[in-house]
């Protein structure tokens, strides 16, 4: 404003608010009633603009009195504590979608564990979305896919129900065996993922003739049995 | 929303997010970590037979079922507890009259095992370097751990009666 | 300022003491108000017995809305300067009535005093 007496007159009412960040704001609320003011004196009452100043000024009391009063509604370490847990949660929240974000585009994005099979290689891919549960972790076989050059592929994932929790990895799906009495291996085996964790095991030289496949879990108490009925015979896609 | 209550509602976030950020995989004492830790790997829960401290964590001696395991539990941002390693353990041959097994990581080893002989009442562990380490007082009555520090590794393991009969031995 | 017998009269320096408050939420639930408003309206309907120094408004203001009794928001209003306007809470309505109630019984009791009981005012 460029009104001398009433910038005076407010800088006044803001000397004595403790709290700087508040100040501004009472500066414009002041303003804005000193110039409602003058403008009803100046075009209700026809007054000159330094009168309607003056007359203002006095109807608007007190300075020190007026910045008192206020203060006591302005509370200075109640306004830092404001301050200073804003920033902090503003922080907080920064971190937390971040993780979060990060989680769940690693589980997005961490994409079909086989997808290194090119399908030339492949005699059949049979869906099989069978789901066991052991503690907290459910685990789903998806599918499983079986090359020319006799590996069996077990794809599957699983997640922690309890969702808080950063747990111990999944060691092992569980025996593998076939139809004929076969026991396999784990030639080869992978896994990654954030909130969903998505691997596949590889079996090698799994035999041609079995037409079930066996996932069998006994360990320390748990147990579960998946049986998948593979095709046999023709190399279909 | 008065300034006061938004301060109010700020520290609730706060806590909100504290619990979400910071107690993933953060336990409050070591047994809560020690029984997560169980779960989480597919076993237990163990009944907890005896506790002892280390310079940075808990070993955490168990039974459960046929099994027995020695678990251990690192304290982590000085006052929580997280998983360590070794969580699952041997399972119990009632044929030997002692049944142990051991474990070594940063120069600390620990060897535990179960007594299966009744009459076997002190079990002795040589180290290479000389060192012998006893026990006579078994925790659940059967049971005995010994931790150490240093290079020095396994020599071997005996178990006598109260007679001073050797019930059972083992090189390494 | 009151007129007693023709005479103007200040009645405080500040605000009216204790019904400030009812004064106040009382303008603020019929609608939104910015301070300036607040100060003309409350002259208006009082025939200018009620003048403050208008400064002292907004202390107590900033303290209604500390108590939870109104909210501040900013606005252009109608083609105007952007101001800051007051408008009364849940809260503040409750608090209303139970002023007024107060102010009934209050300003009833002191009409029994002073006239006695044949002479009941509404």
């Amino acid at each position: 404003m460029n009104l001398l007496k009433s910038d005076k007159f407010i800088k006044e009412v803001l000397s004595y608010i403790k709290f700087p960040f508040d100040r501004e704001d009472i500066k414009k609320e002041l303003e804005a009633h000193i110039l409602d003011k003058m403008e009803y004196y100046i075009d209700d009452r026809g007054i000159d603009k330094i009168t309607a100043e003056e007359l203002t000024l006095r109807d608007m009391g007190d300075p020190k009195e007026i910045g008192i009063a206020l203060n006591k509604e302005h509370n200075f370490i109640l306004g830092w504590i404001y301050k200073i847990t804003n920033a902090i949660v503003t922080i907080f929240l920064i971190i937390t979608v971040f993780t979060a974000g990060i989680s769940l585009i690693s589980t997005i994005f961490s994409g079909n564990p086989a997808k290194h099979i090119s399908k030339e290689d492949i005699v059949y891919d049979i869906k099989v979305n069978e789901k066991v549960k052991i503690d907290d972790r459910v685990i789903k076989f998806k599918n499983v896919i079986y090359e020319k050059n006799g590996d069996m592929n077990i794809v599957y994932e699983y997640y922690d129900t309890k969702l808080l929790g950063m747990g111990w990895s999944l060691g092992h799906i569980g025996t593998i065996k076939d139809n004929l009495g076969n026991e396999y291996f784990e030639g080869s085996g992978s896994s990654s993922g954030g909130i969903i964790t998505k691997g596949v095991e590889t079996m090698n030289d799994f035999s041609s003739e079995a037409d079930t496949l066996i996932i069998e879990y006994d360990m320390y108490n748990r147990y579960y049995k998946v049986e998948i009925p593979l095709k046999v015979g023709d190399s279909n896609e | 929303m008065s300034r006061k209550k938004k301060v109010v509602r700020n520290i609730i976030i706060l806590i909100v997010l504290s619990i979400l950020t910071f107690t993933r995989g953060i336990y409050l004492t070591p047994i809560a970590a020690h029984e997560a830790s169980e779960r989480s790997i597919h076993y237990g829960p163990s009944k907890v037979v005896h506790i002892e401290d280390f310079d940075g964590g808990k070993y955490i001696l168990c039974k459960y079922d046929k099994w027995i395991s020695c678990n251990t539990i690192n304290r982590t941002m000085y006052f929580f507890w997280t998983f360590g390693n070794q969580v699952t353990g041997i399972e119990v041959d009632k044929e030997k009259p002692l049944n142990f097994t051991w474990s070594h990581s940063n120069d600390r080893y620990k060897i535990y095992g179960i007594i299966n002989d009744n009459n076997i009442n002190r079990v002795e562990l040589h180290l290479e370097d000389g060192t012998t380490l006893s026990q006579t007082k078994f925790y659940d009555d059967n049971m005995f751990l010994f931790t150490w520090e240093g290079e020095s590794g396994i020599g071997d393991v005996k178990a006598y009666d109260s007679q001073g009969n050797i019930l059972f031995e083992d090189y390494r | 300022m009151y007129k007693c017998g023709g005479v103007v009269v200040k009645i405080d320096k500040g605000l009216v003491g204790g019904s400030t408050i009812l004064l106040l939420l009382s303008l603020l639930q019929e609608k939104d108000r910015y301070g300036y408003e607040i100060i003309r309206e409350l002259e208006i309907r009082s025939d200018n017995t009620f003048q403050f120094k208008e400064g002292t408004l907004y202390p107590v203001l900033h303290k209604l809305e500390n108590m939870g009794y109104v909210e501040s928001y900013l606005s252009k209003g109608d083609a105007g300067r952007e101001r800051k306007y007051y408008q009364i809470t849940k809260r503040g309505r409750k608090q209303f009535v139970e002023e007024k109630q107060q102010w009934d019984i209050f300003s009833k009791s002191v009409e029994k005093v002073i006239y006695g009981d044949d002479h009941e005012f509404a």
